[in-house]
């Protein structure tokens, strides 16, 4: 350590010696460009480029993402002919997995209902045609607590689920809850009494 | 030269250490409490004083208060007495000091887990307690410079610079964040409102790392790590430009903490510009203490105390390079609201807080007492228990932190969500929760070690006199030498000068955020809460939800998805004090109004597990049982009122009758689905908060 400088001024702090050696030039290095980066980052940030700033980002990415969901396959399937494809089958894993996830602490596990309706009685809040349904669960009631699964739910999953609603009327739960609403017959359209 | 003989204050360095490990244990051992309530909710045996909400703050108040405070101010009445050769100032404002300070732990450990809490973090306390604080820190201050005043050597070291700094900046960031309109005894709310209390919250919050956790130990570091290595300070220019340049900068960094918030974009671009540029001056530090070891490594493997200040500098490093990392915007988009951030902390506070102080007092325990320390061999157990398990600890949050960030981020190629549930983000982390948990619980048996090692030590004192110096009077010829060696000698100007250079960034930043409109535009329809919402809201701090839920959804389409419409600073103007949280271990909070009907809410409060399976949220029955207390609500109207709120002399006048019938159309619904007699339990209270979180902009 022959090289150490040190500093010659005659203190006394308690015995402990400083020397003055130069500032290493790695040391220097990481100060000079981390100050430089900051002196180009804010015009290249906020000036040249302010569609990289977060809220303009943010509408780009929400563009890219809805042309995903756009051009997705899920297209295919066409909502009107729901009773067709409810007929046809195939949907039951698929809905009972969904309703699983998102329905069970409203619905309960056996749609018997709790905080959410019976889905189980021949009583709709909203009508028990395949249409009716899908359209609740797509859109929501959200004033009363049911939310929109639109935005959560895949177009594929969310016709299941609907289909696998429908299949629960008329099954029998553990513990079903009063009817709400009004009773609908076979097809699941209104009965309206005069 | 006639040399003065005078004697060392060791009986308040003996106390301070005492109190430092003690508390210490305390704090850790609540730490490894709360993590394991994370592992398993069951944890809080259903007692709301022992929730992780009002244990969290407790948590980090005693460590950072209690236990590295104590330390620090032991390792600086140790050495600042020697290195300016003299007595404190006065014995009686050291002790004033210490059991002042002591009696503010006490108060903080009885008023947080009764849930009084401001809710801003590390800065939870409530107002007589912020005032006792102020109180003892100004009998610190001026015993401290008192003592400079009286000094025998002219010059200062680097040290006692770097408590300079801590002294000034810890009362300018304590009074300006604790400014706060008393309701009470017990309650207060911020002066500041929403984004402008945010940003003075976390240019708090940092610099309580910067100037509690960061110089302080850097001056201790300065004098005991070439003490103990019995070896030279590397580089007295490197200590000059890495001090001035690191408590200028660091001043700068706060919102580091906001990133991607409602915070307007030029400050977050500050925070994280300047963060960056802070690498160099903390590695500054780094290259000076581990420098001092040149030569000298070879001591190493034999002394604990050397290990531990190795190592303890070694995180320090780490940390400061972390850091700035976690700053940049991308990687934080990541990272923020997770456990990363969390293992980000205690590198820091296991690694370099916890080891140095350690190390220093091992190294001033047998000089205190005039013995040997009891067991060397004990020494390196604790050490190694340390190590392995701040690495246990870092490691399985790092896996944790990065395993949720990215849960929450990824998308699917139809452009959906792939996990839109947030609990399946939750039930993966488990594992790594009792890891950590463990990984704390070694940590902690290393201290405990250590406090059977010390009172052995104790034990075995042969002399508790003070120690005896000489040293001549203080010249008083003209300083002479370079600028800064002149300055060295001259405390005041040194004062001024670090005065001066933290207040610059602390200024330039808040002043504009404060007095600048067009940093918060204003939406017309955001309204003031009703008050029933702000009952709901003050049940809501003092369950401390906030330390589990963040308000504050980020311009990132994964949380757009996930939460609904991103936070606008508009929305936040009559939130006093702000709670947009830090930390994610539920989702975000500020568009859940009007998402589940009211029962639900009840449900889930009462036991989340009922409605949602694998919920790690603690259960808060009582809040079904508790009756709401309407007494002081029509004060707290009119405290906002002071503040800038908008409610007028009716809304003053009539807020319990109005907050009466709010609950009572709230029960009204309940008993309507199936909860009977629940208008006046609080639960109503904070239903109505819930339910009005987020919803003004819709209209
Ligand atoms: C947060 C609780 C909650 C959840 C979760 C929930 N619902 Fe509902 N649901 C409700 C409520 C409340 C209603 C009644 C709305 C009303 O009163 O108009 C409802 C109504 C419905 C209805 C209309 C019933 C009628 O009588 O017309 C259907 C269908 C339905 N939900 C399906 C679902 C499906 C499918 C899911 C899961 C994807 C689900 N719900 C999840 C609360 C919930
Ligand atoms: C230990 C951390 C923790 C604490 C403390 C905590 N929560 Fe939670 N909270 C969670 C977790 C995890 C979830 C997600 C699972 C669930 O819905 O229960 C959650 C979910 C929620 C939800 C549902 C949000 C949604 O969009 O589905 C609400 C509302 C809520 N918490 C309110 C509160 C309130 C009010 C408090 C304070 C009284 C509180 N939480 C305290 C962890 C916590």
């Amino acid at each position: 350590m022959s090289e150490d400088r040190k500093v010659d001024v005659p203190h006394d702090y308690d015995g402990i010696e400083e020397l003055d050696n130069d500032l290493p030039r790695w040391w220097l290095g990481i100060f000079w460009v981390t100050t430089l980066f900051a002196v180009f980052y804010w015009p290249y940030y906020h000036w040249i480029n302010p569609q990289k700033l977060p809220e303009a980002a943010w509408k780009a990415e929400n563009a890219a993402r809805e042309a995903e969901r756009a051009a997705a396959p899920a297209e295919t399937t066409e909502s009107l002919d729901l009773d067709a494809r409810y007929a046809a089958g195939g949907w039951e894993e698929t809905g009972k997995t969904v309703f699983d996830t998102y329905c069970v602490p409203c619905h309960a596990a056996d749609g018997g209902g709790g905080i959410g309706p019976n889905l189980t009685d021949d009583y709709y809040i909203h009508g028990g045609t395949l249409a009716n349904i899908h359209q609740v669960i797509s859109d929501g009631v959200v004033e009363k607590g049911m939310m929109s699964w639109k935005p959560v739910l895949k177009p594929d999953d969310l016709d299941a689920v609907a289909f696998f609603i429908r299949s629960l009327r008329g099954t029998t739960p553990a513990s079903g809850i009063a009817p709400q609403g009004e009773l609908v017959d076979e097809s699941g359209q209104f009965v309206t009494q005069e | 030269m006639s040399l003065e003989r005078f004697s060392y204050d060791d009986a308040i360095v003996r106390k301070f250490i005492w109190a430092s490990v003690v508390w210490g244990a305390v704090g850790m051992l609540v730490g490894v409490i709360i993590a394991m309530q994370l592992a398993d909710w069951h944890l809080n045996f259903g007692t709301s004083w022992l929730t992780f909400g009002r244990l969290r703050p407790l948590h980090t108040n005693a460590v950072i208060f209690a236990f590295a405070g104590n330390a620090f101010f032991a390792g600086i009445y140790y050495s600042t007495q020697r290195l300016l050769k003299a007595r404190m100032f006065s014995d009686g404002l050291s002790k004033l000091h210490f059991w002042g300070w002591q009696a503010i732990i006490v108060a903080a450990a009885i008023t947080l887990p009764l849930g009084l809490s401001t809710a801003k973090e590390y800065a939870e306390l409530e107002w007589p307690i912020d005032i006792a604080i102020a109180v003892v820190w100004v009998i610190f201050a001026i015993n401290f410079f008192g003592t400079i005043a009286k000094r025998r050597e002219r010059h200062l070291y680097v040290a006692i610079w770097f408590y300079i700094a801590t002294v000034i900046t810890v009362a300018i960031l304590h009074i300006f964040n604790s400014l706060a309109i008393p309701v009470g005894l017990f309650k207060s709310y911020s002066v500041y409102a929403g984004v402008q209390d945010a940003l003075v919250q976390w240019w708090y919050g940092h610099n309580a790392v910067a100037f509690f956790l960061t110089t302080p130990f850097l001056g201790l570091m300065y004098y005991f790590m070439p003490k103990a290595a019995d070896g030279p300070i590397y580089s007295y220019r490197l200590s000059i430009i890495h001090f001035w340049s690191l408590i200028f900068l660091y001043i700068w960094t706060g919102p580091h903490h906001l990133l991607y918030t409602s915070l307007p974009d030029w400050a977050q671009t500050v925070g994280m510009l300047f963060s960056l540029m802070l690498i160099a001056p903390s590695w500054g530090g780094m290259i000076n203490g581990l420098l001092t070891l040149r030569g000298g490594w070879d001591k190493l493997r034999q002394d604990p105390i050397l290990k531990f200040m190795v190592v303890a500098i070694t995180f320090y490093g780490m940390s400061t390079f972390e850091g700035p990392m976690l700053s940049i915007k991308s990687l934080n988009k990541l990272s923020h609201y997770t456990d990363w951030t969390i293992s980000h902390v205690h590198g820091g506070a296991l690694g370099w807080v916890g080891f140095l102080s350690f190390g220093c007092i091992y190294w001033m325990l047998p000089r205190l007492y005039r013995t040997k320390l009891y067991s060397e061999k004990l020494a390196n157990m604790h050490f190694w228990l340390g190590l392995v398990g701040i690495l246990i600890y870092m490691i399985a949050m790092y896996i944790s932190g990065i395993t949720q960030g990215l849960m929450w981020l990824d998308f699917d190629d139809q452009g959906y969500l792939v996990y839109p549930n947030f609990v399946e983000t939750v039930v993966n982390l488990i594992p790594f929760y009792y890891l950590r948990a463990l990984g704390g619980a070694l940590y902690l048996i290393g201290a405990f070690i250590m406090v059977f090692n010390m009172v052995k030590t104790a034990k075995s004192a042969t002399d508790l006199s003070d120690q005896t110096a000489e040293a001549p009077a203080r010249k008083t010829d003209p300083l002479v030498g370079k600028f800064h060696m002149r300055l060295e000698g001259a405390p005041l100007m040194f004062t001024v000068g670090v005065t001066v250079a933290v207040l610059i960034g602390g200024i330039l930043e808040i002043v504009p955020m404060l007095a600048i409109e067009s940093n918060v535009p204003s939406i017309s329809s955001v309204k003031p809460y009703s008050p029933l919402e702000l009952i709901g809201r003050d049940i809501y701090i003092r369950e401390g939800c906030n330390n589990c839920h963040s308000q504050m959804v980020r311009p990132i389409r994964a949380e757009t998805e996930r939460y609904g419409e991103y936070s606008k600073a508009g929305e936040f103007v009559y939130d006093h004090p702000f709670l947009w949280g830090s930390k994610r271990t539920g989702p975000d909070l500020h568009r859940v109004g009007g998402r589940y009907p009211n029962l639900w809410h009840l449900r889930h409060m009462e036991d989340p597990r009922t409605v949602v399976a694998g919920s790690i949220m603690p259960n808060y029955a009582w809040l079904l049982q508790a009756d709401t207390d309407y007494s002081d609500i029509q004060d707290v109207v009119s405290a906002m009122t002071k503040l800038g709120v908008p409610y007028n002399e009716t809304d003053i006048r009539q807020a319990e009758a109005n907050a009466r019938a709010q609950a009572a159309a709230i029960g009204q619904d309940l008993a309507q689905s199936g909860a009977q007699d629940m208008a006046d339990k609080e639960i109503s209270a904070l239903i109505a908060y819930l339910q009005r979180l987020g919803t003004d902009i819709k209209e």
